[in-house]
């Protein structure tokens, strides 16, 4: 529990010191009032206060400002108010190695086309243009933004949103997304620079209003932060009314925090899961979590030449594996007969010029690999104790080609025969996970199955989702995986036989219920 | 002339944020309002006052109600009251003199007004008596009607019957961190010459 709290501690400190209160300068919105915009703006440049953005749709101007400033303001004419401007961040937790296409099939994106005319807007850290495997004739983006070239991206975290959207299949190469045919329309708003920092809640209100006027169906953020923020959610209320279905991160505290924009009513707020459907430990618990996707060791596109994990496979009797590289293994190629290590809690017996085949449990992933190498083993696959395939971390390096399997696959194995275990480079692609990673698997589906109703308003596709998902946890609707593991062709079965009938105004998030 | 309330609370956080060290000044606060739930669905719901002012002990009250939180609400939620016993708005660069009551909790930073609670439980169904630390930040709403600032609060509680509840958020209503009245004292005697 001390350490619990202690964790809760710092969590708290970084996001009551994030409205900037202990730098130089603090980053504000201004609203004004109808009509004065240009004077205010001209009286606080005078006063040498940073203009970041314009946001004429609601008479604002997100600004950065000294204290001193700050306090000089009160003479200003023309002002409605000021607050905190509010960071938000990218949602990814970092490389841990997992593999994508096992969640296209587990949210049954492979179970139905896309019949095309919908768009999504990613708002992210930019998109690879001219990656091979990721679309470019329909893709366009906001020119002009501060943090960068939409069509550039310096981070990968958009690279990454987007392929697990709108990775091309059928090229031989990489991995699929959701809708890989290449005719899915994208419209990228680029807010975080190469460093990948804050984007601040401004910034996003902008990014909302652009998407909107770009004729963008669904938006896709895979991004958040603390404190509710009035600009913000009065860009993602008009968005609603406007029929744009929102998507965004539910958020990696591991924590019952609400996370915005996922917990703003007009917005689906999405839980991350792994390949068994399990919870992912980091994805928050909130009464406006509303559904699931795939979130852990998501593998995807990323900017050409930064992926650095590379990627596995196992292969024996001519059936092929998922498998996902263990962190600090040798990228490299092995051939030999398997040997069963149990949980190789010590030197593994009978491996000399062999792979060990080990189950998770009971020590570490890089301890199993060392007696798996103690033994005289030349490769290893460390298989799961529970449904579904996971990630793992040597904490260490090793001379071996280390993979993991998921349960189902690891129990296949014949002991004694010969396999193949490989990790091989691949430059343009890498594992991330977090709730990041989870939302554009429910953007990308939103559209897909929206392309097949365009009579359908933004609502219906929303209560779709909701209602065809597949329960998770405990029974009915619960704070960590809301309704459940979004499911493709579920939803579009849902709308062919009940037709788009829902409300047109904003709905309750999660549960839906009334406060 | 005492400052407008604006700026003396701007200036009470301009003096807290260009010090070192993170120790807890005198000062005062007081306010309420709503903020998010822990992560449930409704509002939790805080008063507050406490002051760290001219030696004299430390004093105030927190009373705390948060119906949803979810960790919490299928037993009646977090409900208790609580009486202050530290206090201080926090500050950078100040010469820390060694009293362990005047450093800032880390879950406090610079120009944040930390209180330290004792509670006693409200909720029949989840009695007892534990501890706590709230972080204060006021940006200026309140008296000055042209601006619409919130305050921001969070809350964290160690022991007892809530432990591990931990919250924060944007306060709807207000925070109000005020100088003590030998502050101001010393003010007027030097406007006056």
């Amino acid at each position: 529990m001390k350490l619990q709290n202690t964790l809760l501690a710092a969590a708290i400190t970084a996001a009551m010191s994030a409205p900037a209160l202990a730098a130089d300068t603090m980053r504000m919105v201004l609203e004004y009032k109808p009509g004065q915009g240009d004077a205010v703006k001209t009286v606080l440049e005078g006063r040498g206060i940073t203009v970041h953005r314009e946001l004429e749709r609601f008479d604002s101007l997100a600004l950065e400002m000294t204290k001193e400033q700050f306090v000089a303001m009160k003479d200003v004419s023309g002002i409605v108010g000021v607050y905190a401007d509010t960071p938000r961040e990218m949602l990814e937790t970092g490389t841990m190695g997992e593999i994508s296409p096992f969640g296209i099939a587990q949210t049954q994106a492979d179970q139905l086309n896309y019949a095309g005319g919908t768009k999504v807007c990613i708002i992210d850290s930019g998109y690879d243009y001219g990656h091979p495997d990721l679309p470019a004739s329909a893709v366009t983006g906001e020119e002009g933004g501060l943090a960068g070239p939409w069509n550039q991206d310096g981070s990968g975290h958009g690279t990454h949103v987007a392929g697990t959207i709108a990775a091309l299949g059928g090229n031989g190469e990489g991995v699929v997304g959701v809708n890989d045919d290449g005719n899915i329309q994208l419209h990228i708003v680029r807010v975080f620079n190469d460093e990948g920092g804050f984007a601040y809640a401004s910034s996003l209100a902008g990014a909302i209003s652009d998407c909107a006027d770009a004729g963008a169906n669904v938006i896709s953020m895979s991004l958040g932060g603390a404190l509710e923020n009035p600009i913000e959610e009065r860009a993602i209320n008009q968005a609603a009314r406007d029929g744009v279905l929102m998507i965004a991160a539910a958020g990696n505290d591991g924590l019952a925090w609400h996370s915005y924009p996922a917990s703003y009513d007009a917005v689906m707020s999405v839980a991350a899961v792994d390949g068994g459907g399990n919870h992912a430990s980091f994805s928050q618990r909130t009464a406006q979590v509303e559904i699931a996707a795939p979130g852990v060791s998501t593998l995807s596109t990323v900017p050409r030449g930064t992926g650095e994990t590379g990627v596995g496979a196992v292969s024996q009797n001519g059936a092929s594996f998922e498998s996902i590289p263990m962190v600090g293994g040798t990228i490299g190629t092995v051939t030999a007969p398997l040997a069963n290590c149990g949980i190789a809690d010590s030197a593994c017996e009978d491996a000399t010029g062999k792979i060990c085949v080990i189950e998770r449990g009971g020590i570490s992933f890089g301890d199993k690999v060392a007696n798996c190498e103690a033994g005289g083993g030349i490769g290893a696959i460390v298989y799961n104790n529970a449904p579904g395939i996971f990630g793992g971390d040597l904490g260490t390096t090793s001379d071996l080609v280390a993979v993991s399997l998921s349960q189902e696959d690891g129990e296949a194995l014949e002991m004694g025969m010969e396999a193949t275990i490989a990790i091989e480079p691949m430059a343009d692609y890498d594992y991330k996970s977090g709730t990041s990673m989870a939302t554009p698997h429910v953007s990308g589906i939103a559209a897909k199955v929206w392309s097949h109703f365009p009579q359908c308003s933004a609502n219906d596709i929303r209560l779709a989702l909701r209602a065809s998902a597949a329960d998770l946890g405990e029974p009915g609707y619960d704070y960590s995986t809301g309704w459940g593991l979004v499911q493709t062709k579920a939803a579009f079965d849902y709308l062919a036989a009940n037709g788009c009938k829902s409300p047109n105004s904003i709905l309750r998030g999660g549960e839906g219920r009334a406060r | 002339m005492g400052l407008p309330y604006l700026k003396t609370s701007a200036a009470l956080l301009a003096i807290a944020i260009s010090a070192t060290g993170c120790v807890k000044m005198d000062g005062k606060v007081n306010g309420g309002g709503t903020m998010n739930s822990m992560g449930g669905a409704g509002k939790a719901v805080m008063t507050f006052n406490a002051e760290r002012c001219d030696e004299q002990p430390v004093k105030g009250q927190v009373n705390f109600q948060d119906k949803t939180a979810i960790d919490w609400e299928n037993d009646g939620g977090v409900s208790f009251r609580a009486n202050v016993v530290q206090a201080g708005l926090c500050g950078e660069d100040i010469e820390f003199s060694g009293d362990a009551a005047l450093a800032c909790d880390q879950r406090c930073g610079p120009g944040e007004f930390e209180v330290t609670f004792e509670y006693d439980s409200t909720n029949p169904q989840l009695p007892g008596e534990g501890t706590g630390v709230a972080c204060m930040v006021d940006w200026g709403e309140g008296v000055n009607a042209s601006y619409r600032i919130n305050g921001m609060a969070s809350i964290s509680v160690d022991t007892g019957p809530y432990s591990s509840y931990a919250n924060r958020g944007a306060l709807s209503g207000n925070v109000q961190t005020m100088e003590c009245p030998s502050a101001k004292n010393n003010k007027n005697d030097e406007e006056n010459g």
